[in-house]
């Protein structure tokens, strides 16, 4: 009798362990995996520029930008005309107005560990959806306006 | 500036193979429709080779040979390539504005009953499917990397970082550019 009780204990503790390490297991599963799921926003950084062939320095802001860009175009000059930083929930909305009249629109719509997947609206222009990394820039070319054009551009940060 | 003088700016640094990128791109899409640019490329190449060819008698006393290769003609015959391309191209698109599949309101893509039951073995599967979708484990096919794609007005795409872009009637430059961690969707105008 007592023989049986002592391996009932053992039988129970050994289940009672297996289920314990199986639970730390899914936890530390949990705790590596969610902390980029689990977010319901995303930082962005929006900035308008103005690449034009009027003379002039490229602004540091814009530096990243016109190191990459200069390569595919010629232009003299980039000059930032609007920046904006802003926290935007998944599903809202953040806007920016362009010199020329329009604007332009970003919604985050989902976000995972794949990236955070954004839908642009540059009105008069382009409709974009993308999925980008934290740090991935998104550029777009927005349009002629005076004698430059627009570039907008899109950080998300996360 | 006017239309007119940037043109001819950009047709001298053409002829002079200064313009590269999506400049020489652009440019030769407004060559290829322009018959007056056409007349005044062939111009410039006349008073080149009309040039080279002074040089050449000037220097002929040296023996120097001349090289004066006829670049309209190296550049229609790789038109029609260029042409085939860009219909490969529009072709392989899926030309279909739909959005963006984007899963709403199920937790990483399974069943309610599976993360409310909190069951041991369901959690097991959710746990599971947790590390399927980490960071990583996507293998994405990016539309391009660090070189320019035409694409068609509205393009889908299961992969790289552009999923969907309309652009009404107009056509878009995709540049995907992996090493610098950037993206360019730029518009081209109409010619």
């Amino acid at each position: 009798m007592h023989c049986e009780e002592v391996e009932v204990r053992r039988t129970v503790g050994r289940r009672g362990a297996r289920s314990a390490i199986a639970l730390a297991g899914f936890v530390a599963l949990l705790a590596f995996a969610l902390p980029a799921s689990a977010q319901t926003s995303v930082q962005l950084e929006m900035m308008v520029s103005l690449i034009s062939d009027e003379p002039g320095e490229a602004d540091p802001r814009a530096k990243r930008i016109d190191a990459r860009l200069k390569k595919e175009f010629r232009y003299e000059s980039i000059q930032v005309l609007t920046a904006k930083t802003q926290r935007v929930a998944v599903d809202s909305v953040m806007t920016v107005k362009l010199p020329n009249g329009k604007q332009a629109h970003v919604r985050p719509l989902s976000l995972d560990g794949r990236g955070v997947l954004l839908a642009v609206d540059i009105e008069g222009a382009v409709k974009v959806d993308a999925r980008a990394k934290s740090g991935h820039l998104l550029v777009f070319g927005a349009g002629r306006h005076g004698e430059g054009r627009l570039v907008v551009s899109i950080e998300p940060k996360f | 500036m006017s239309e007119l003088e940037r043109d001819l700016q950009q047709l001298h640094r053409y002829h002079d193979g200064e313009l590269a990128g999506f400049e020489r791109t652009l440019f030769e899409r407004r060559l290829r429709r322009s018959e007056a640019l056409q007349n005044e490329l062939a111009a410039l190449q006349n008073v080149s080779q009309w040039i080279e060819r002074a040089d050449f008698e000037d220097a002929s006393l040296g023996g120097q040979s001349p090289a004066s290769p006829d670049l309209w003609a190296s550049i229609a015959s790789a038109l029609p390539a260029i042409d085939a391309q860009v219909e490969d191209e529009r072709a392989s698109a899926t030309a279909r504005p739909t959005p963006v599949p984007v899963a709403r309101g199920s937790w990483f893509g399974l069943p309610g009953w599976v993360v409310g039951t909190g069951a041991l073995a369901a959690a097991a599967i959710v746990a599971l499917a947790v590390v399927i979708r980490l960071p990583g484990s996507e293998t994405p096919e990016p539309i391009a990397q660090a070189v320019p794609a035409v694409v068609a007005p509205v393009v889908a795409s299961n992969a790289g970082v552009v999923r969907y872009i309309d652009s009404g009637d107009a056509s878009v430059m995709v540049i995907e550019d992996a090493a610098a961690d950037m993206t360019i969707v730029w518009m081209m105008e109409a010619v």
